[in-house]
């Protein structure tokens, strides 16, 4: 188990550099650069900026002057938020960021366990129809739709709660989390409904009502935990995107997380901006699918390891 | 009565009055403004950006500042003279100038603030404030690394003076001295941090503005509240002044409905019709120095021949475009300056005495004059920016209808935009010009043949006027009068063929006051004020 862990961890190191080569030649071919602006600077104005970041040197050697700064952890500084580091920009939107994609992810898992399974038990009836109409309406109406309604219904319409902004308190946060929540609750509501329709029609449950085990036994000790493995293998992907921040929940909610920056940076052509984020979304996808593999490895009874 | 009743009931009671007649003593005024997108910087010398000097106009003052109504009005100068010959500006500080620290405030520190704009270790994109817009004596030089700063035409006699020599006069200088850029520095605090100050740690700053930032919550908020070292202090009526950053139109939108914000920094477009007639009070329309011109490369087919390039620009129905097509407000452009001092006589296209009836008979019979037709139809492409996305479609359907021919459109996003407009090897394009201050010099100045642009135009005649007026800058009427001749020569090349000068929405709370309408901008918070 350790050993795998280990190995794991080790084995990320060459991923996350191929990322960063990947992402570091992909940013710089791309037509346009950092300084470039309708506004017409005269071009020594420009050469003059680019000659500052390094821009002017032939791409072999950027990269190179990259490599290095990256061994000493230093993605160097925005090339657009010019007083920050790319650094300091991750470390203050990273948490908020954070924070609600675990919340969302707590949620969204709850009740998409709870719904679907409830669906799966009541199959075919007035309930699961119901639960699944809901699940769909969730996952095809996008999230930009349902924000700005939640706004209106519950910041305009009626003053709850506040229409966007961040103050660290909890109601700015329930909102952006409902709104990332939502479309996962539907999707893992279908996936539970479907998988424990699947584990209660399987052998080894019909052993355990054989045997006389009890309904609630039954499903709490062995329908559930292999109902979940879809799920958990779902979680891997996801988490890691929500922890990072949507970048249009965090646009129309006004929340200064990360997620704004997956796309903006692209946009502006902010160079090491565009490096940090996708370095930490890649860390982030490598740590998250490494957990849930360790956690269904551990909860198969089939694994070999643990 | 209970025991309840009788002790706590009556200490309650007492309380909540106290509370309430102490209250107003803690009423402090706030006002929400809604920014748009994150500031990129508040560092007044590096700030490339229209509205992040809002911010910057609130936390310093320069020399003279722009009141709501667009006038120059004494900031930390209360008067100054120029030359007769025009070449020199001598300023003289208010007595009693401080920054937020307590320190005076003195002409050392101007001098410091405007050499930093063309330091070339500090590499401000600004530079060609004091290059190209006001020719300061040795700063190209300074720039170049070729003089040291004690050689630049910018200097403190003594504390209370500053001088600046111009290599040619520039009438329009005072409005130069009204932007953010030139504000001045705390010379120990400069000293101190280095080459960059770290500008948006509240225990670093040290402003002489109407107001010192509190707070800085990157994506957020800034938050800023009163300076009580500030020689205006008395006037300024708001305490705290804290800007939202509102990235998305219609959150904002919403913020501004539901209360969270007094003011917005825009209205959606597709919202404005609506807006128009839910709150026509709130909303305000305000012109501004942004000039949108239609471009068509002077050297290639078909655009070499004039004939196909008036026909083009006669066939736009501009109030058309305007009205039902963009519909947010802007208005249609017959010159290329606009919201100037009224002195000046504007250049305008021929077709602006015309009715839109003629203006279309003519385009056609020119087309056919030139040999297009249904035999020999007239295409080409069109490149632009995506945001112009209405703009473009609208012109190139109106082509069709009118002129009957089709046009490709090519539209990217603005960097890549950029890049294919700096080749060259483009036919037609809408591009658009801000001007930095409201004198058509600022929009001539950008005409002028450049290698790197990607307008290939170049003509003499108009090189030639341009050269006169800043010869003859010292005398106004002479140098009003060249540019007004410059600036018709282009309008009748029909090379750069004005459509339209765009229009700022805001939407303000009716117990906001102060406001006015002005094409510089909004105005700064010490002029505004809440009644409720």
């Amino acid at each position: 188990m350790f050993r795998q862990i280990i190995r794991r961890i080790l084995g990320s190191i060459p991923t996350l550099f191929a990322l960063a080569t990947v992402t570091f030649f992909v940013t710089r071919i791309a037509p346009g650069g950092p300084f470039s602006s309708d506004k017409k600077l005269p071009a020594e104005v420009i050469a003059k900026m680019n000659a500052m970041y390094h821009l002017d040197e032939p791409l072999w050697m950027q990269y190179g002057r990259f490599l290095k700064d990256v061994i000493h952890f230093n993605l160097g500084p925005s090339m657009y938020y010019k007083e920050y580091s790319v650094a300091e920009l991750i470390h203050q939107g990273f948490p908020i960021s954070l924070e609600i994609g675990a919340w969302a992810t707590l949620i969204y898992v709850f009740f998409g366990l709870l719904f679907g399974f409830i669906a799966a038990l009541k199959r075919n009836g007035i309930v699961d129809y119901a639960v699944m109409t809901l699940a769909m309406g969730g996952i095809v109406i996008p999230t930009f739709v349902i924000a700005p309604m939640l706004q209106i219904a519950f910041g305009v319409a009626f003053h709850f709660l506040p229409v966007g902004g961040w103050d660290g308190s909890w109601r700015s946060m329930i909102l952006p989390i409902c709104a990332m929540a939502l479309p996962n609750i539907a999707y893992v509501a279908r996936l539970t409904r479907g998988s424990v329709i699947e584990v209660l029609r399987s052998n080894y449950i019909r052993t355990a009502r054989a045997k006389g085990v009890g309904e609630w036994q039954t499903l709490s000790r062995h329908a559930l935990v292999a109902a979940m493995m879809p799920v958990i293998a779902y979680l891997g992907p996801a988490t890691a995107a929500l922890v990072t921040g949507s970048m249009v929940i965090e646009t129309i909610f006004a929340i200064p997380g990360i997620g704004r920056y997956f796309v903006q940076s692209a946009i502006d052509r902010d160079y090491t901006m565009v490096m940090g984020v996708t370095l930490i979304y890649g860390s982030c996808i490598i740590l998250f699918n490494m957990v849930t593999d360790l956690i269904q490895a551990l909860l198969d009874p089939r694994s070999t390891h643990g | 009565m209970s025991q309840f009743k009788k002790t706590v009931l009556p200490a309650a009671l007492a309380f909540s009055l106290g509370m309430a007649l102490m209250s107003p003593a803690f009423a402090e005024s706030v006002l929400n403004r809604g920014f748009g997108s994150a500031p990129s910087t508040l560092d007044p010398q590096l700030n490339q950006g229209a509205r992040e000097n809002y911010i910057i106009g609130d936390l310093y003052e320069g020399l003279v500042v722009t009141d709501p109504h667009g006038n120059t009005q004494p900031g930390q100068a209360e008067k100054w003279e120029v030359s007769a010959d025009g070449k020199t500006w001598t300023f003289h500080l208010r007595d009693g100038l401080k920054w937020s620290n307590g320190d005076p405030v003195v002409a050392g520190d101007f001098v410091c603030g405007l050499l930093r704009i063309i330091d070339p270790k500090v590499g401000s994109t600004n530079s060609y404030y004091l290059i190209s817009v006001l020719t300061v004596t040795n700063a190209k030089a300074f720039n170049e690394g070729k003089v040291s700063a004690d050689q630049v035409g910018i200097k403190a006699p003594d504390d209370q003076t500053i001088v600046i020599s111009l290599e040619n006069p520039m009438p329009a200088a005072l409005y130069i001295f009204t932007t953010l850029t030139t504000a001045p520095l705390h010379e120990a605090s400069y000293e101190k941090a280095g080459n960059k100050i770290d500008y948006t740690n509240p225990a670093n700053m040290v402003t002489n503005g109407a107001y010192v930032l509190k707070e800085f919550v990157p994506q957020s908020k800034v938050v800023l509240v009163r300076n009580p070292n500030y020689w205006d202090a008395k006037d300024v009526k708001i305490d705290s002044v804290i800007y939202d950053v509102t990235e998305d139109e219609s959150t904002e939108l919403k913020l501004y409905k539901s209360g969270a914000i007094d003011t917005t920094i825009t209205v959606p477009a597709e919202q404005l019709p609506a807006v128009k007639q839910e709150m026509p009070k709130e909303l305000i329309q305000s012109p501004t120095l942004g000039v949108r011109f239609l471009s068509l490369q002077s050297d290639a087919e078909p655009m070499k021949d004039i004939r196909v390039r008036k026909a083009l620009s006669y066939a736009i129905d501009r109030e058309f475009l305007q009205d039902k097509i963009e519909k947010i407000g802007n208005i249609p452009l017959y010159s290329l300056s606009v919201n100037q001092d009224p002195d000046y006589k504007p250049g305008k296209l021929e077709e602006a005495a015309w009715t839109q009836a003629q203006r279309n008979e003519k385009a056609k019979a020119l087309l056919a004059e030139a040999g297009y037709g249904p035999n020999k139809p007239l295409t080409f492409t069109v490149i632009g920016p995506s945001k112009y996305k209405r703009r473009i479609e609208g012109i190139a359907a109106i082509w069709k209808k009118t002129l009957g021919i089709r046009v490709n459109i090519d539209l990217n996003e603005t960097k890549v935009w950029l890049e294919k407009l700096n080749t060259g090897n483009w036919v037609a394009t809408i591009d658009g010009y801000g001007g930095d201050y409201p004198l058509a010099k600022t929009w001539l100045d950008n005409l002028r043949h450049s290698d790197q642009s990607g307008y290939h135009w170049l003509d003499d005649k108009y090189e030639k006027l341009m050269d006169d007026a800043n010869a003859n800058a010292a005398d106004k009427s002479r140098f009003y009068d060249y540019l007004s001749q410059a600036e018709q020569e282009v309008l009748n090349q029909y090379v750069t063929i004005p459509i339209t000068v765009s229009t700022d929405n805001f939407l303000v709370k009716p117990y906001v006051k102060g406001w006015a309408v002005n094409p510089m901008g909004q105005p700064l918070t010490k002029y505004l004020s809440i009644e409720k």
